[in-house]
């Protein structure tokens, strides 16, 4: 770790020796920029991508620079620079499209042409467009809700945040904020993300053929990156909606050497029951920033801080006399992180990064003499350092790299006093400490004339008290080109997880508990192979995505049955390891460009789990094993203020293991029998499908002037259908009957929004 | 001026809400139409009766939607109750036929069971089949003292507190001490189906050959005086002490949705509920 640390210092040291100027370029077309263009430098064969403000940076002996500059629905641009010192460029490409580009949505797009490109497999780019300009619960623009509308995802109960990627459960996907995990990811104890839709440049959601940098969980990786680019003027965007309310700025100083941006969220009905004489004792809130400083052109420096809590508490006063019972929950989760990126001299690059998170939950529970207090704490401090060398011979590129990251766990701590205690003792699981490291290595290179070759390795180490784990985790892809515009694809990946979530198979919830592997808890693990094959119709702005894939995992976490998560402090001596398999087939259809954007998706999947002591050892469908999971996703631009989106999204229903009989046993003092539930099999019964149309309108003001607005309603659930959670016993009133049903959670409900930036 | 612009403020707060509330509707719950069939399966429960006799009910299991809290118990009792069935009890000494005594309740007279003794108890109904199970006579433990007084918790609530001690055998035992208030409605037991008993158990790794000392609250919180209230001290199998713990932690499944089921165990053989073989100690008070 130390040689490997020296080494990178080496590096950025060596460079200060070396006589090379920088070549700043912006590639623009129709008048905006174009993010994550294509930049080929010629002369040594390696690829810039831009960023998404269409800017790329190249460092290079003085000298002719020749560039390929490509971008899907623009022609491509080759031509030659003189660069004899820091020379600054900006690149126009004319359009190869109908004029239509004039009225489209706009925004980040063309996002998966470098994906198309690249060996990866079961990745998608989601951008600020896929994210605010599709109608959602709420309104509340919510990067978790678009994803959940991509193949090989599912959510959880109907409007959370909860992510089952590939027949994977919820803890297994690692959320990942510029570089930093995210513990909860969810406000409004579930029901809305907690990113800000406005920080977010691009966001990357891996769920296989995952590149060896990239480890910890098994099921996926979502890369969420804020925005890093200095900003030309001061902007300031904001949007109040029917959830929420935020205000985004960014800010340039000292020319174009550093910038930073700051954002905020709240909920604010809480503040407008207020004015009524009426309390709603919640409320949620983030707080984001980040500064970008660029003292070099070769060199970036950021500085992230992000934060978000989420706050209940009222007191209830049975009789009105002043005597009564106080509930707080507080949770949240806070990160900070300093990276410094270095471009170096003939490819080489250096990324470096230091950061800390946590995530924290508080209940108090008091009246008098009887409380009820839990917390539970995690956090982590890791630094990270890749190298990356461009053009190694040739066009092939390595990447290597080390990480460290040390968790700090309490668990949870609970103190009861009075006559709670009859109930919930008093107890605390000690705090317990992780020890993570991966060291990685990739080389990316041309096999033969289509097929290029991605092979990897990760090794990492989990060291706890009493026990220690090691895996070799190796990666490969494969992309054989079949014509310009198809290739297929295949991947291997095994990947290790070592922290686990103690929660409910059907449901995260704030109070759930990150728990690293022990002496008795082995880490999960996993082996995916993807194939895959891949096509884009330039003239259509078209992206087709066909893939398959097989996983088997291992120590799979469970519990047995009958256990009490609730402030349970003992639950490791409950859990259980177990096996499962999960395959299926996704569909990708996505168009980025024109008039229509969107995308089709369709997933066909199974997924099964096994554990001894769950089920009397048999096999059993996972919770969210659902068969078929399909949406359709579009925004289509009336002209340049007015856009319908709609989104159809259709799963068949989740698993649920039902009460379907009962017996009697004597009650403990003879004196009447007790009813006991009788379950079916674990997963035993579908639920009814669920599907669901959302609609949205948005209004624009018009282009062109200074202080830009828009306005965005429309309904979620437009024809009320109830999307059941799980099914329950009703007593009918008149008659005392019983019956089962499926009760939904949302049903049709409005949403409104201002936007506003200037 | 103030006061009139506030108060248009609230009013346009107002207007919004309750046209988003307006807007808002819950759709109507759908229909269930895929549950499994149930298993039908014999149901045993037992009670020993100090004066050295034996009552083992047998009922069979039946549908989720056939019976709740409300209702009536003996039509229950009489649609579940197994009459069919062949009872026998092998003991360490003898092999004895139980007698129908009527509602799925089989009798026997004149059964010495000694701490320590293994019995298999058999089933053969030709309706619902064969099961059977095995299980061990437990000593009988006694409360060593036993208190209880009314005790109000600062939250409207009307408790019982308990104080009491056990003087804990060397060999390894799990207790369950129970508290109910006895009420009668029309000479029966104001609730017969899922009665609100009070409930803990105690395993005594830890305590053995000590005293066990300790307070409990106990609900329900509407004890008043006059309420005649048992105190139940058991010494039961380790078995039987996983189940009614596994009870205990259920019991605040309120988050039904999110709550994971549990297939409660049983130690009988091809069929539920339990064989139990011991004697509890019971304590009357009436509370002042």
């Amino acid at each position: 770790m130390k040689s490997f640390m020296m080494f990178c210092l080496g590096c950025v040291a060596f460079s200060g020796f070396a006589q090379t100027v920088t070549l700043k370029g912006r590639v623009s077309g129709n008048g905006e920029s174009l993010p994550l263009a294509h930049v080929l430098v010629v002369e040594d064969s390696t690829v810039r991508i831009c960023d998404a403000d269409g800017n790329f940076v190249y460092r290079t002996k003085p000298g002719n620079v020749t560039l390929r500059i490509s971008y899907t629905g623009y022609e491509t641009l080759q031509t030659t620079v003189p660069v004899r010192r820091d020379t600054v460029v900006t690149f126009r490409l004319s359009a190869g499209v109908s004029n239509l580009e004039e009225v489209v949505v706009t925004g980040q797009r063309f996002s998966q042409q470098e994906l198309f490109e690249s060996t990866r497999t079961s990745s998608t780019v989601v951008t600020g467009n896929d994210i605010s300009g599709i109608p959602v619960l709420g309104g509340e623009a919510d990067l978790i809700k678009a994803i959940q509308l991509l193949p090989g995802t599912i959510q959880g109960i109907e409007g959370t945040t909860d992510l089952f990627v590939r027949g994977g459960a919820a803890d297994q996907n690692l959320v990942l904020l510029d570089q930093v995990p995210v513990y909860n990811t969810s406000h409004l104890f579930g029901f809305l993300s907690v990113f800000n839709p406005d920080i977010i440049a691009k966001v990357e959601s891996v769920n296989g053929g995952f590149p060896a940098d990239y480890g910890g969980r098994l099921s996926s990786v979502l890369d969420i990156q804020t925005r890093s680019a200095i900003p030309e003027k001061t902007r300031v965007t904001g949007n109040v909606g029917t959830i929420a309310t935020r205000l985004f700025a960014e800010v340039p100083l000292m020319d174009n050497k550093v910038g930073f941006w700051v954002a905020g969220r709240r909920t604010y009905v809480d503040q407008l029951m207020k004015l009524v004489g009426e309390e709603l004792p919640y409320y949620f809130s983030d707080i984001n920033g980040k500064i970008t400083f660029k003292p070099a052109s070769q060199d970036e420096i950021t500085i992230s801080y992000n934060a978000g809590d989420d706050f209940l508490g009222y007191f209830r006063d049975r009789d009105n006399d002043g005597d009564g019972i106080t509930t707080r929950f507080a949770s949240g989760n806070d990160s900070q992180s300093l990276s410094w990126k270095r471009e170096l001299y003939n490819g080489w690059s250096t990324e470096l990064l230091a950061m800390r998170t946590a995530y924290r939950y508080r209940v108090e529970n008091f009246f008098e003499e009887n409380a009820l207090f839990a917390n539970s704490r995690i956090e982590d401090y890791g630094v990270k350092a890749i190298v990356t060398r461009d053009s190694l011979w040739g066009d092939s590129r390595m990447r290597i790299g080390a990480e460290w990251i040390r968790h700090s766990v309490s668990p949870v701590v609970v103190n009861t006093a009075g006559w709670v205690a009859e109930f919930l003792e008093s107890s605390q699981s000690g705090p317990r400490y992780a020890n993570q490291f991966a060291l990685h290595a990739q080389h990316e290179w041309s096999l033969a004339d289509r097929l290029r070759v991605n092979a990897g390795i990760r090794g990492s180490i989990a060291v706890v008290e009493n026990a220690e784990y090691s895996y070799a985790e190796p990666r490969l892809s494969l992309r054989y080109e079949l014509d310009e515009d198809a290739n297929v694809k295949l991947s291997y990946s095994r990947m290790v997880q070592y922290m686990h979530r103690v929660s409910s198979s059907a449901a995260s919830t704030p109070t759930d508990i990150w728990y690293p592997v022990t002496d008795n808890i082995s880490p999960q693990t996993s082996h995916q192979i993807t194939a895959a094959w891949q096509k884009r119709v330039v003239p259509h702005h078209l992206y087709i995505s066909l893939e398959t894939y097989y996983k088997r995992m291992g120590n799979l976490i469970g519990y047995e049955e009958g256990t009490n998560l609730f402030f349970n402090t003992d639950f490791a001596s409950r859990l259980v390891q177990g096996k499962g398999n999960a395959y299926g087939m996704e569909l990708l259809v996505k168009k980025e460009a024109g008039r229509l954007t969107g995308w089709i998706s369709y997933t066909l999947s199974w997924s099964t789990r096994q554990f001894d002591r769950i089920n009397g050892g048999k096999w059993f469908y996972s919770r969210y094993d659902r068969r078929h999971n399909g949406a359709i996703v579009g925004q289509y631009a009336l002209n340049n203020r007015w856009a319908l989106s709609l989104v159809w999204e259709y799963i068949s229903g989740a698993r649920f293991t039902p009460v379907i009989g009962q017996y009697v046993v004597f009650a403990p003092t003879l004196t009447g029998l007790d009813l006991i539930p009788v379950y079916s099999d674990i997963n035993g019964v579908r639920l009814a499908d669920t599907h669901r149309l959302d609609l949205g309108l948005r209004y624009k003001s018009i282009p062109g002037k200074r202080y830009q607005w828009q306005i965005f309603a429309g309904v979620y659930n437009a024809y009320n259908r109830a999307n059941p959670v799980g099914i329950d016993i009703v007593e009918d009133e008149t008659d005392g009957s019983l019956s089962y049903q499926q009760p939904g959670v949302f049903g049709l409900i409005p949403f409104v929004s201002y936007g506003f930036s200037f | 001026m103030r006061g009139r612009g506030k108060t248009k403020v609230r009013g346009y707060v107002v207007a919004t809400l309750t046209v988003l509330m307006g807007w808002s509707c819950l759709p109507d719950p759908l229909e269930v139409r895929n549950i499994p069939p149930l298993k039908p399966e014999i149901v045993v429960n037992t009670q020993i009766i100090p004066d050295e006799s034996l009552v083992v009910f047998l009922t069979k299991t039946f549908g989720a939607l056939e019976a709740s809290d409300d209702s009536n118990p003996f039509e229950l009792i009489n649609a579940i109750a197994v009459n069919d069935a062949t009872v026998i009890l092998d003991g360490p000494t003898s092999s004895d036929t139980l007698q129908l005594l009527g509602a799925g309740a089989y009798g026997g007279l004149e059964l010495t069971f000694n701490a320590g003794d293994v019995y298999t108890l058999r089933v053969i109904s030709p309706s619902m089949g064969t099961v059977q199970a095995t299980t061990t006579v437990t000593p009988r433990v006694e409360f060593e003292s036993l208190s209880l007084r009314r005790y109000f918790n600062g939250y409207d609530d009307t408790l019982v507190q308990v104080s009491y001690s056990i003087k804990d055998p060397l060999e390894r035992n799990f207790y369950m001490i129970n508290v109910q208030r006895l009420r009668l409605q029309n000479e029966i037991p104001e609730q017969l189906l899922n009665p609100r008993v009070y409930t803990r158990v105690i395993d005594d790794s830890g305590y053995d050959g000590m005293v066990i000392t300790d307070t409990l609250h106990a609900t329900p919180r509407d004890y008043a005086a006059g309420d005649t209230v048992a105190v139940f001290l058991s010494n039961i199998q380790e078995d039987y002490y996983d189940f009614i713990k596994l009870r205990l932690d259920n019991r605040m499944g309120f988050v039904e949705f999110v709550s994971e089921p549990v297939n409660y165990p049983t130690n009988v053989e091809g069929g539920r509920g339990f064989f139990n073989l011991y004697i509890p100690d019971v304590r009357l008070f009436v509370v002042e």
